[in-house]
C-alpha cells in the first residue's frame, strides 16, 4: 500500500462510522424530523469522507473531480428532499418531538 | 473474485427478493413506492456487478428515476393516506402462483441453455465496424434491432393514444400541486441544466462507451418531469395537429428505415443461435 492508500484508510473508517451513526439515528430517533436530521447530516459527511478517500486512491484529477461533483449533487438532492419531506409533514400538522 | 465483491453479491442476492416482496406486500402506497425506488437502485448495482454497465445506467435512470417519479405523481393525486386494499388468502395464493409461473420457466430455460454456446458475441463484434459506432451495445441497440425498435415505437404510440383516451387530449399540465417553495425551485434550477448537459454527454459518448440515446432520453425525460412537477418548466402546449403529425412522422420513418434496411441486408443475417435443449424436444 502506498502512502495515499494509508491516508485514505481513516477516511473510509470515518465514512463507515458516520453512515452507521446515521442509520442508528434513523432507526432509534423519536420522530420524523429528528430522523431526517440524522439521515441527511450523517450521510453527507459519510459520503463526503468516502469521496475524499476514493479521490486519494484514484490518482486521477478527472476522476476526483467527478467524485466531488457526485458528492455535491448528492448533498443538493438530500438537503432539498429533506426540506420537502419536513415541510410536507409540518403542513400535515405533525408536531416536532419534544422531550416530555 | 475478491471476498469483498463476493460479500456484496451475497447482500444483493438476499436483498433483491426481500425488497421486491416487501414492495408487493406493503399496504401503505408511499412505502411501496419507496421500496420500488430501493429495488431500482439495488438492481442497478446488481447489473453493475455483472459487468453490464449500460443496463445498470438504464435501470438507475428508469427504475430508480422516472418510474418512481411517475408513481409519486400518481400518489400525490390519491392523497397522502392512500392504501392498497387488503389481499385475501386467495389473492396471495394467486399472486404466488403467478410468480412461480414466471420464475419456473425462466429457471428451466436458463438451466437448459447449452453450456458450450459462445453466444452472438463474435458475430456482433465482427459486424460492429459496419454500424458507425464503436461501442458494441450501442451498435446492437441502434443497428441490429430494427424490428424491436419498430415495435417499441408502436408501443409508445399506443401509450400516447391510451393517455389521450384516458384524460382527454387537451387537458393541460398537472393540476393542483402545492407551491414548490424557494429551495426546490433553486435546486431544480441547478439540476435541470446539468441534466440536459448529462443527457448530451450520454448521447455523445454512447458511440464508443457505455451510454447512448436510450439513457440520454431517460435522463432528459426525468429532468422534464422534475421541472414540470416543480413548476420550473412550463411545457408549452404544441398544437394538436403538430403533435399528431410528429407522431405519424416518427412512426413512418422507423417503419421505412427498418424495412429498407431489412431488405438491403437480408443476405448478411446472423446465423440462428443453437436451440436450447428444452425447446428442441418439442
Amino acid at each position: 500500500m502506498t502512502a495515499l492508500d494509508w491516508l485514505a484508510l481513516p477516511c473510509f473508517a470515518g465514512s463507515a462510522f458516520f453512515f452507521l451513526a446515521g442509520t442508528v439515528g434513523l432507526l432509534r430517533f423519536p420522530d420524523l424530523f429528528t430522523r431526517l436530521h440524522a439521515l441527511t447530516k450523517a450521510d453527507n459527511l459519510g459520503l463526503g469522507l468516502a469521496v475524499v478517500g476514493l479521490c486519494l486512491r484514484s490518482g486521477s484529477l478527472a476522476v476526483s473531480l467527478k467524485l466531488l461533483l457526485a458528492w455535491l449533487l448528492a448533498m443538493l438532492a438530500s438537503s432539498t428532499s429533506c426540506h420537502l419531506v419536513a415541510r410536507a409533514a409540518l403542513r400535515r400538522g405533525l408536531k416536532p418531538w419534544r422531550r416530555a | 473474485m475478491s471476498p469483498l465483491g463476493r460479500a456484496l453479491d451475497l447482500v444483493l442476492a438476499v436483498a433483491l427478493p426481500l425488497v421486491a416482496a416487501a414492495a408487493v406486500a406493503r399496504r401503505g402506497l408511499v412505502e411501496a413506492v419507496m421500496l420500488l425506488f430501493s429495488l431500482g437502485v439495488l438492481l442497478a448495482l446488481a447489473w453493475a456487478r455483472l459487468g453490464a454497465s449500460d443496463i445498470a445506467m438504464v435501470e438507475a435512470a428508469l427504475g430508480a428515476g422516472v418510474t418512481g417519479v411517475l408513481f409519486l405523481t400518481a400518489l400525490s393525486r390519491l392523497g397522502p393516506d392512500a392504501r392498497a386494499p387488503r389481499r385475501s388468502a386467495l389473492g396471495w395464493a394467486g399472486l404466488s402462483l403467478l410468480a412461480a409461473a414466471a420464475v419456473v420457466p425462466i429457471g428451466l430455460a436458463v438451466a437448459a441453455l447449452p453450456r458450450d454456446f459462445a453466444g452472438l458475441v463474435a458475430p456482433v463484434l465482427r459486424a460492429v465496424p459496419e454500424t458507425g459506432a464503436t461501442h458494441p451495445v450501442t451498435s446492437v441497440l441502434l443497428d441490429f434491432r430494427g424490428y424491436d425498435t419498430l415495435l417499441e415505437i408502436a408501443v409508445l404510440i399506443l401509450a400516447v393514444l391510451g393517455a389521450w383516451a384516458a384524460r382527454g387530449r387537451d387537458e393541460g399540465a398537472p393540476g393542483r400541486a402545492p407551491a414548490p417553495g424557494p429551495l426546490l425551485t433553486a435546486a431544480v434550477r441547478v439540476v435541470l441544466p446539468l441534466s440536459v448537459v448529462l443527457a448530451g454527454v450520454l448521447l455523445w459518448i454512447g458511440a464508443f462507451m457505455p451510454g447512448g440515446a436510450f439513457q440520454a432520453g431517460t435522463v432528459l425525460g426525468t429532468a422534464l418531469v422534475l421541472g414540470s412537477l416543480s413548476g420550473a418548466v412550463r411545457l408549452g402546449r404544441l398544437p394538436a395537429w403538430l403533435v399528431r403529425a410528429l407522431l405519424a412522422l416518427g412512426r413512418s420513418e422507423a417503419a421505412i428505415t427498418t424495412l429498407a434496411e431489412a431488405a438491403r441486408s437480408s443476405e448478411t443475417k446472423l446465423p440462428p443461435p443453437p436451440m436450447p435443449a428444452l425447446l428442441k424436444r418439442r
